[in-house]
C-alpha cells in the first residue's frame, strides 16, 4: 500500500476521531448522557481507518512499524485507541474518559503523519524477539497509565462538582473510580517493568551491556520509580483519593516525556525516533 | 532494625534516587556522551565548577550515588525481611487453624517475591559496577588479538576487577559480506579461531545478534570496514608505514565512503583519507556506488601542522607522490570491530527481573479483594 493512500487512511481515522472528539465534549458541557455512547462508536470507526492505514505501512515496510515518527507514533496512537476501546466496552461507565484518552491519541496520529515517510533501513540487531517485547510493552504501559492518569482528572473534576450532571452522575462512585485507577497505574507499573526488563535483555544480547544511562533508559527508570512510588504511597502510606490523582497524572507526564520528549531534548542511542 | 525496615525512608531514598536520576538525564553524562558532555560545558560554564564538584556529570558513577544505592539495598533487604518474616507468621497461623493458605497470603507472598527480585536486581548492578569488563578490538582478516588489558583500543573495567584477563587469542580468520540487489551491504559475518593453551576453537559465524561466549567473555560483532594495505615510502625508498589500515564504516554517509586518519610516523605529517570501495563520480564528487571493492580509491587531504598541502588520490598499482613521498595500496581485506564484555551481574540481575515479575504478578493475581462495588457487580472490586 503507498503512501498516498495510507494518508488518505489516517485521515479519515482522524476526522472521525475528530466527530468523536467533540461529542464527547459536547456530553459534558451540555449534559447528554447518551452521547458518549455514541462517540465510542466514532472511536471504533476511525479506529477502523486507523488500523488500514497501520496494516499498509507494515505491508509496506515488510515489517512491524516501529521506527520513525510516522511509525512509531501512529502505532502508539493506535494502542491507546484499543485500550481504550476494551477499557470502555468493559466498563460501559467511563465511556467520557474518551474525551482525554482521544485527544491525545489524535495529538499522537497528527505528529506522526506529519512527520518524515521515509522507510529508513534498520539495523540488524532490531530485527528480535526481545524488541517485539519491548515495543508491545511500551504500548500497553502507554495504555494503562492513561487510563489511570484519566480516571485520575474525573476523580478530580467529580470531587469539585457542585452542580448536577448527568454525565459526570453517571460515572463510579469516587472510591470506585480511585480504586479503578489504582489497578490501572499497577497494570501500568507491571508492563512497564517488562518493558525496562525486555529492553535490558535485548540490549545485553546485541552490545552486551544491559543497562547504559541512556537518557531514554534514565528517564524510563524514572518514570518506573515514579510509578512504583504511586503505588507505595497508596499502599503503605494511604495517598488515595486526590493525592492519588495527582501523583498517576504526574506518572503519565513523566512517561510520555520519557518516549517523545526525551529524543527530541537529549542525544540517545536509541535511534528509532 | 525498625529504623532500617521504615517504609516513610523507603520512599525517601526512592525521591532521593529520582531526583538523581534526573540530574543524569538533565546533565550529560561524561562517559556515556562526552561530545554532548564538552558541548554542555561550553554551554554552560558557569555550572561546570558545581557539576563538577559534585559529580553530577557522571553521577551514576560516584561514591555519593553508590552509597545512596547502598542504603536503598539495605533498606529494601530489611523491608523484604520483614515481609518475610510477616508471611512466614501468616503461614504458620494458617498452618496451625488447619486453614487453607488464603488469597491475602499469596498476595503477600507475591510482594515478598517481588521485593526479593528488586534486592537481587540491585545486587546484580552492584556486581557489574565491580566486577564487569567491557572494551573495543579491531581486528583485520588474518590477525590475531591476544585478550590483554594492552590489547583494547578502549576498555573500561570494574573497581574489583584486577586486571583479570584471560590471555587467549582471537583470530579473524574470513569475514563475508552479503549484499542487497543495489549493492549495498546487507551483513557481515566473520569466522574466528579462539586458540587457549594448545586448544583452537572454531566460530564459523559471529554476527550482529548472535555473539560468541569463551570462558565468560563475549565478543558482539560491532561494527566492520574495509582494510587496504598501504604503503608510503620516501624519497629514498625507505618504508615509513606499511600495513592495513582500517577504514570506519559510516553508517549514515550517503556517499558510501569509509575514513580514517592516518599520521605518518617520523614525519609531521596527517593523511586525512577516504575510502571508496566502488568509486565513481557524481556531479563533480567521489561517491562509492556499492560497498564491494569493485574499484577501490581512496582520496586524502595531506595536513601538515594542521596545514592543507595537497590532495592525492591512489588505487591499486596507481601510486601517488606527494612531499617527496611515495603512497600506495596493496591488496584489500576486511576487519571486524567486537565490543567485548564480561559481566558476571547480568544474569544475577535477569534472576531478579524473573523473581520481580513472578512476584507482581502473584502479588496482583491474588490481590486480596475487599468488599464487592456495587456499581459493578462482581467487575469491580474496592
Amino acid at each position: 500500500m503507498g503512501i498516498e493512500l495510507q494518508l488518505k487512511l489516517y485521515w479519515a481515522g482522524v476526522g472521525i476521531y475528530t466527530l468523536a472528539i467533540i461529542a464527547y465534549v459536547t456530553a459534558l458541557i451540555f449534559d447528554k448522557p447518551n452521547l458518549p455512547a455514541k462517540a465510542s462508536w466514532l472511536v471504533a470507526g476511525g479506529f477502523i481507518f486507523h488500523s488500514a492505514a497501520l496494516l499498509g505501512r507494515w505491508i509496506e515496510a515488510g515489517r512491524a512499524p516501529y521506527w520513525g515518527f510516522y511509525e512509531v507514533a501512529p502505532a502508539s496512537a493506535w494502542s491507546l485507541a484499543l485500550v481504550f476501546l476494551l477499557v470502555q466496552w468493559w466498563w460501559p461507565r467511563i465511556k467520557i474518559l474518551g474525551i482525554i484518552v482521544m485527544p491525545i491519541v489524535l495529538l499522537t496520529i497528527g505528529v506522526g503523519i506529519l512527520s518524515s515517510k521515509e522507510l529508513a533501513e534498520i539495523p540488524r540487531t532490531f530485527y528480535t524477539f526481545w524488541l517485539g517485547v519491548h515495543v508491545i510493552f511500551a504500548k500497553l504501559t502507554f495504555g494503562g497509565l492513561l487510563i489511570c492518569a484519566a480516571l485520575g482528572v474525573f476523580y478530580l473534576v467529580k470531587e469539585k462538582q457542585e452542580r448536577p450532571n448527568k454525565v459526570l452522575d453517571s460515572l463510579p462512585s469516587l472510591e470506585t473510580m480511585d480504586y479503578l485507577g489504582y489497578r490501572f497505574g499497577a497494570f501500568g507499573f507491571i508492563m512497564m517493568s517488562i518493558m525496562i526488563a525486555s529492553g535490558a535483555v535485548w540490549a545485553y544480547k546485541a552490545w552486551g551491556r544491559y543497562w547504559n544511562w541512556d537518557p531514554i533508559e534514565t528517564w524510563s527508570v524514572i518514570s518506573w520509580l515514579i510509578s512504583g512510588l504511586y503505588l507505595h504511597m497508596r499502599v503503605t502510606m494511604g495517598w488515595k483519593g486526590r493525592r492519588g490523582a495527582w501523583l498517576a497524572i504526574f506518572t503519565l507526564v513523566a512517561m510520555i516525556f520519557a518516549y517523545y520528549g526525551v529524543p527530541l531534548f537529549f542525544e540517545s542511542i536509541h535511534e528509532h525516533l | 532494625m525498625k529504623f532500617l525496615q521504615s517504609k516513610k525512608i523507603a520512599v525517601i531514598l526512592i525521591i532521593i534516587l529520582t531526583i538523581t536520576s534526573l540530574a543524569g538525564v538533565l546533565i550529560p553524562q561524561e562517559a556515556q556522551n562526552k561530545g554532548a558532555y564538552d558541548l554542555w560545558t561550553t554551554t554552560y560554564p558557569f555550572l561546570v565548577p558545581v557539576v563538577t564538584f559534585l559529580g553530577l556529570h557522571k553521577v551514576f558513577g560516584t561514591p555519593w550515588f553508590l552509597i545512596l544505592v547502598l542504603v536503598f539495598l539495605i533498606n529494601l533487604a530489611a523491608c523484604t525481611w520483614g515481609q518475610i518474616n510477616r508471611l512466614f507468621r501468616l503461614w504458620y497461623g494458617l498452618r496451625q487453624n488447619g486453614q487453607p493458605l488464603s488469597k491475602r497470603f499469596w498476595a503477600i507472598f507475591g510482594n515478598c517475591f517481588f521485593h526479593v527480585g528488586l534486592v537481587i536486581i540491585v545486587m546484580g548492578g552492584l556486581l557489574t559496577l565491580g566486577y564487569k569488563m567491557g572494551g573495543y578490538v579491531e581486528i583485520a582478516e588474518g590477525e590475531t588479538f591476544v585478550e590483554k588489558h594492552e590489547n583494547y583500543l578502549a576498555i573500561t573495567e570494574g573497581l574489583f576487577f584486577n586486571e583479570d584477563h584471560l590471555g587467549f587469542q582471537v583470530m579473524l580468520n574470513k569475514q563475508t559480506r552479503y549484499f542487497k540487489e543495489n549493492g549495498q551491504l546487507d551483513y557481515v559475518t566473520s569466522r574466528i579461531t579462539v586458540s587457549d593453551n594448545g586448544r583452537e576453537i572454531v566460530f564459523p559465524k559471529v554476527e550482529r545478534g548472535q555473539p560468541i561466549t569463551y570462558r565468560g567473555i563475549t565478543f558482539y560483532h560491532f561494527r566492520s570496514g574495509f582494510a587496504p594495505y598501504i604503503t608510503i615510502k620516501d624519497s629514498g625508498g625507505q618504508a615509513l608505514l606499511e600495513g592495513y589500515a582500517l577504514f570506519n564504516s559510516m553508517w549514515h554517509n550517503k556517499k558510501g565512503e569509509y575514513s580514517m586518519d592516518l599520521a605518518i610516523a617520523g614525519t609531521d605529517l596527517l593523511l586525512k583519507a577516504k575510502f571508496y570501495p566502488n568509486a565513481t563520480s557524481q556531479y563533480g564528487m567521489m561517491v562509492s556506488k556499492s560497498s564491494q571493492a569493485l574499484n577501490p580509491v581512496i582520496q586524502a587531504a595531506v595536513m601538515k601542522k594542521g596545514k592543507l598541502v595537497g590532495r592525492i588520490q591512489f588505487k591499486p598499482g596507481q601510486d601517488a607522490v606527494i612531499e617527496g613521498m611515495t603512497i600506495g595500496m596493496g591488496d584489500i581485506r576486511y576487519w571486524t570491530g567486537y565490543e567485548v564484555s564480561r559481566d558476571p551481574g547480568a544474569g544475577v540481575i535477569f534472576t531478579g527481573f524473573l523473581v520481580s515479575l513472578g512476584g507482581i504478578v502473584i502479588s496482583f493475581t491474588f490481590k486480596s479483594r475487599g468488599r464487592e462495588e456495587e456499581d459493578y457487580g462482581h467487575r469491580i472490586t474496592a
